[in-house]
């Protein structure tokens, strides 16, 4: 059977926890981490520079694209607000929280 | 035998920073949000007035370093400049390559460079507690030692995978005086919140990001502030402190300028130390490479990802992700963009959008190799990021081989490798190979790109 586009039937699928064990570098934390952690990294979506930094190893386009659905990896690869103006988000938040509002 | 070691002494040492923003050819875009132009104001709650001015200043082009930040610095600068004359000897290559050995702080990277300064300016400012994240804790034990100097309490959020993964660093930080706690933390309303919504999470920069500033903007006494050790004009401005003492050390060695400069980036603190002052010799009519190295990146997921960057007044500029399709070069422009979106400073990609910059992007087992190279001549174990510097060092020079030129060539050794030794494992014991990428996925990635918009940038086209 030919690969359709999207997530494949549960039968074929590889598991999504078979490459959990590779480790490689962390650009963000600056240590070595398990892709594990980039699959789950304390956030609803993966890390969005998995591609970046696991396409030197093996094929993470095939294996993101058997489990993850087109949209979510958009969600997932959309360029953040840049780091200023996420500080300034993060500091309005506080504000809020200890407001109350 | 050629000079090893080019010192400076501490009388020598450079007086002024050096602010590039005044300087570049086009101007740097302000920071947009969906209301307008973010006023200073805007950043009172995490920020003295005194680092705020510094970051939107657009006017002085050299700025004072305070005497009492320089008695500080002392402990460890002037970095030497070192000439690698045993790697030229091993590449048989007539290139002369000098470095700043920025390794040599206590923490053991350029980063107290902007901690110390930082640290200082809020002391000023009646300042008591500075808060900030960490990952792997480069950055939090830098600022752990700078806060013990000045007299300031550390408190660092430290990423709990890496609190767990990284004892040492944590040790540093407490033994320089830093409090860390590991995020999410029970000590904030968002800590607790992250717990509650799953109490074994490994936690993520972000959580820690959103602790250490609701720990700063919720102080009653409005006497904890944050700091952070990238990105921004201020930190770049302190990091300037670099290529300023290796240019002095340079002439000392009588080289007249270099031909190539090469940093690694990430954030681009360090690249900008070593570069920025030569940058501005380059928009004054020198001849030099400004070569910023990173990772390559992926280059197969670029359908369909374009986002409006609300950095650019215009709203005109599209944000591509970085791909290098496994070659070395990338149009500037989108290069620029996709470092955006990788969290590199606006004042790095201000200047690679104006040409003034070549980014180069290089694979993890050639910078592997490059670092083994680096330490089976030099001696010195270098940290992973480091390597990549080292890397496109070893392709310069084998190009000077090529061409039989004797360029001079000055990089960053940016910090040692010696807590990061993970990756030398792998790469000894044969787990680092690379992925071959099937030549259809780099065929159809390079269709995409021709097709894509070009995107309008603010430059001048001199470069």
């Amino acid at each position: 059977m030919g690969r359709t586009k999207g997530i494949l039937p549960v039968c074929y699928r590889p598991m999504i926890t078979e490459n959990d064990s590779r480790k490689r570098h962390c650009p963000m934390l600056g240590h070595e981490i398990a892709f594990s952690y980039c699959r789950a990294p304390g956030q609803q979506l993966p890390c969005r520079r998995i591609f970046d930094c696991w396409w030197e190893c093996f094929d993470i386009k095939a294996f993101m694209e058997s489990h993850y659905d087109a949209e979510t990896l958009a969600k997932m690869t959309a360029p953040p607000p840049s780091k200023p103006l996420s500080l300034l988000e993060l500091i309005e938040q506080a504000k809020k929280r200890v407001s109350g509002d | 035998m050629s000079p090893v070691k080019i010192p400076l002494s501490e009388d020598e040492i450079p007086r002024q920073w050096y602010n590039l923003i005044p300087n570049l050819p086009s101007p740097l875009q302000p920071y947009m949000s969906p209301a307008g132009p973010v006023p200073p104001e805007a950043w009172e709650a995490i920020f003295p007035k005194s680092l705020i001015a510094q970051e939107y200043n657009n006017k002085d082009t050299w700025i004072d370093i305070p005497d009492e930040i320089l008695q500080i610095l002392y402990r460890w600068r002037p970095t030497p400049l070192r000439r690698a004359v045993y790697l030229e000897k091993a590449l048989r290559t007539p290139a002369k390559i000098f470095y700043k050995d920025e390794s040599v702080s206590p923490p053991g990277s350029h980063k107290p460079n902007t901690a110390v300064a930082q640290a200082w300016y809020n002391k000023q400012a009646g300042t008591r507690v500075i808060t900030t994240e960490t990952g792997a804790g480069q950055w939090g034990s830098a600022l752990s030692f700078a806060c013990n100097l000045v007299g300031l309490e550390c408190k660092v959020f430290m990423v709990r995978i890496s609190f767990d993964q990284k004892p040492f660093r944590k040790l540093m930080m407490q033994t320089w005086g830093g409090k860390c706690v590991a995020s999410p933390s029970t000590e904030t309303e968002a800590g607790r919140a992250f717990l509650k919504a799953d109490p074994n999470t490994p936690g993520s920069l972000g959580m820690a990001i959103s602790e250490a500033i609701e720990a700063a903007v919720t102080d009653p006494t409005k006497q904890t502030k944050y700091s952070l050790g990238s990105v921004l004009n201020h930190v770049m401005l302190h990091q300037t402190i670099i290529g300023l003492e290796a240019k002095k050390q340079l002439a000392k060695a009588g080289v007249k300028k270099p031909d190539v400069v090469i940093g690694c980036a990430g954030g681009g603190s360090n690249f900008a130390g070593i570069a920025f002052p030569f940058v501005h010799d380059k928009i004054n009519g020198a001849d030099i490479d400004i070569i910023p190295v990173e990772p390559a990146s992926c280059p197969t997921m670029t359908r369909g990802i374009f986002a409006y960057d609300h950095g650019d007044t215009a709203k005109m500029t599209p944000l591509v992700p970085m791909h290098t399709l496994g070659h070395s070069f990338v149009p500037a422009p989108i290069h620029a963009g996709g470092l955006r979106y990788h969290g590199m400073a606006p004042l790095v990609c201000q200047a690679i959008v104006e040409g003034l910059l070549t980014p180069r992007a290089i694979h993890q087992t050639e910078c592997y190799k490059a670092a083994l190279t680096w330490a089976r001549t030099e001696g010195f174990i270098t940290a992973p990021e480091t390597s990549h510097a080292i890397a496109a060092v070893i392709q310069e020079a084998e190009k000077a081989k090529q061409e039989g030129k004797e360029k001079v060539i000055l990089f960053n050794y940016s910090g040692h490798g010696l807590m990061d030794l993970n990756g030398y494992d792998k790469y000894l014991s044969g787990q680092l190979t690379d992925y071959a990428l099937p030549q259809e996925e780099i065929d159809r990635a390079e269709a995409e790109l021709k097709d894509l918009p070009k995107p309008q940038v603010n430059r001048t086209g001199k470069w």
